[in-house]
């Protein structure tokens, strides 16, 4: 670890502009940040300002993959996330995401929870068009 | 402040990390998008060519005003007959062949004079910048697979001088001569002192094999990046090619593309050739960092790939609190404002949270409902105390009428008197009297009045 930057001023920095944010017609600002459970662009929800941000997305092989950034490896990106993909039942699986979220981001919980739910409900739509 | 210099780790080419080295104190300079911002916005005038249309551009006639009393407009116009060009307008802005609403000249200030230490300090910032994290992703790298941030690599990768395998076997072939300079020029460089060139090139054939050993094991750039974790980034940069939008694509710049990593090296050993020409990515010596380089755009964040040896020479050319700049004369490293900006921190320490006060409950309560006072007895009672005494007689008479109604009730049905006085025969003899007079006296009688005499009762 190097050296620590404050997220209020890194916000400074990124919320005039950055890569992430996507502006439309209707005058709606979303952020495509990984960590930003409500695709909002804002200080509270953005995945890269924050030292403590949560990313819910399916995972790679099913399941809802949850990852949470670790401030003492923040320097060095292949480090900085902790990751885990959980395969529960989707009333299960929030509940296991509320649980984790509460301790390290308590503002995120009700967010979380809400993502967790549409990752689900995309899972099923997916594997209905299977059958 | 930073009395232990954080550490930062040196990769190895095939990307294991290996030695530590300190972290330069550039690297805590503040962080000013808007001084760099403006120092940006100045410097990348600078390499501005004048440009301006013709001195004579619509002047090349003899027009002149017809003057008044000729119905037409007073504006000059060209002398002559014979051709469809006389007697047309001429010179002004608003005339087909007239010279343009004010006339570009090369004499406009192209340049901005930038102060040099207005400068320096914005390298500093976006130095500092640049081993943000979360500024590199912000700014739109691809820096997912990188080890560390600021990314330091062995200065072994100095003296690469191919950028792919298949670079590597044309050098060998004798095509690639400028690799094959270079690597001449290291190794011979004893040599060239003490022989002749004759001597030089008797000695070239066993030379080449050894090149050809060496090519073995030496690395070529783009495995290089991949051990890094920065050939995403590189990748990235390389797909984004396209054509220019707007006409600027037929003005020599046809082609847009995003900013790939910038290496920075201590001494050229063949880096700088061997990695500039993959597109996006930008080569650069660390006593020569360019600004527009470190934030393409004045957007702090550029992805920097660091030798180690220019790693180190920060300190140097930049210098620290303790020892001013080697390089830069009269330049001393900006100190940020705050020693800690993390307000979060700030408002949670104990010594704020000691001093400030608890926090007010109850927030504001919502407006008291209105009540009505006729339906409300509660209300009625606010307006009126004495309603609840006219209220309670009002309920027990009602009580009381309910009563002596149930008890009389009772008696008739018991066949018991009530004790209500009997009615008179006397009146109601009068009232019967009344009334048969009442219906003899009406007037309507006859057919017409039939159905009157019906509804009356008094018909037939």
């Amino acid at each position: 670890m190097t050296k620590h930057v404050s997220p209020q001023l890194v916000w400074e920095v990124i919320k005039g502009h950055n890569s992430f944010v996507r502006k439309n017609l209707h005058g709606n600002i979303f952020s495509a940040e990984p960590g930003n459970l409500y695709a909002k662009h804002s200080y509270k929800h953005s995945g890269v300002a924050n030292d403590k941000a949560v990313d819910i997305r399916e995972g790679a092989e099913g399941g809802v993959a949850i990852s949470a950034k670790r401030l003492k490896t923040a320097q060095k990106p292949t480090e900085a996330l902790v990751k885990t993909t959980s395969k529960k039942h989707a009333r299960r699986a929030i509940a296991a995401a509320r649980k984790q979220v509460a301790s390290y981001r308590a503002d995120l919980q009700g967010h979380a929870a809400a993502r967790v739910s549409a990752v689900h409900r995309a899972l099923r739509a997916k594997a209905a068009a299977q059958k | 402040m930073a009395a232990a210099r954080p550490l930062v780790s040196v990769q190895g080419l095939d990307g294991s990390a290996g030695e530590q080295t300190a972290l330069p104190e550039v690297f805590t300079a503040p962080i000013r998008p808007d001084i760099v911002r403006t120092v940006h916005t100045n410097m990348a005038k600078n390499a501005r060519q004048p440009y301006a249309v013709s001195m004579k551009a619509g002047h090349q006639t003899a027009a002149e005003s017809w003057g008044t009393g000729r119905a037409v407009s007073r504006i000059p116009r060209v002398p002559g007959g014979g051709t469809h060009r006389a007697g047309q307008g001429a010179f002004g802005n608003m005339c087909r062949g007239g010279h343009m609403f004010a006339p570009t000249k090369v004499w406009r200030r192209w340049h901005r004079k930038v102060n040099i230490n207005q400068k320096r300090y914005a390298v500093a910032s976006a130095l500092a910048a640049s081993a943000v994290p979360a500024l590199v992703m912000a700014r739109g790298h691809r820096i997912e697979q990188v080890p560390e941030v600021p990314l330091v690599i062995s200065d072994q990768a100095e003296s690469i001088t191919k950028t792919s395998k298949a670079g590597g076997g044309r050098g060998a072939g004798g095509g690639g001569g400028a690799q094959q300079r270079l690597q001449r020029a290291a190794q011979a460089a004893a040599c060239r002192k003490q022989q002749a060139q004759k001597l030089q090139h008797q000695q070239q054939q066993p030379q080449r094999l050894k090149q050809q050993q060496q090519q073995q094991q030496q690395r070529w750039v783009l495995s290089v990046l991949k051990a890094i974790g920065a050939l995403p980034d590189a990748t990235k940069a390389r797909d984004s090619k396209a054509i220019r939008a707007g006409k600027g694509k037929m003005r020599n710049r046809r082609y847009v593309l995003r900013k790939g990593p910038l290496v920075i090296f201590g001494t050229d050993n063949g880096i700088s050739r061997a990695f500039r020409n993959l597109p996006g990515v930008e080569v650069a010596s660390v006593e020569r960092l360019n600004l527009l380089q470190l934030a393409p755009g004045g957007h702090l964040g550029r992805f920097c790939v660091w030798t180690k040896s220019a790693f180190e020479s920060l300190d140097k050319v930049f210098g620290t609190s303790a020892a001013a700049s080697t390089q830069k004369k009269g330049f001393t490293l900006p100190r940020p404002m705050m020693a800690n900006a993390d307000v979060a921190r700030l408002i949670n320490s104990d010594e704020v949270q000691s001093v400030v006060r608890p926090p007010k409950e109850a927030v504001i309560k919502s407006r008291p409902l209105k009540k009505n006072p006729l339906k409300n007895l509660g209300a009625l009672v606010k307006l009126n105390p004495h309603a609840i005494v006219t209220r309670r007689n009002a309920v027990l008479a009602a009580d009381r009428r309910g009563k002596a109604r149930a008890e009389k009730l009772e008696k008739l049905r018991a066949g018991k008197p009530t004790g209500a006085p009997k009615k008179s025969k006397d009146v109601a003899a009068v009232g019967k009297a009344f009334y048969k007079q009442m219906i003899v006296d009406s007037e309507y009688q006859g057919a017409d009045y039939e159905v009157f005499s019906k509804w009356l009762g008094v018909a037939e």
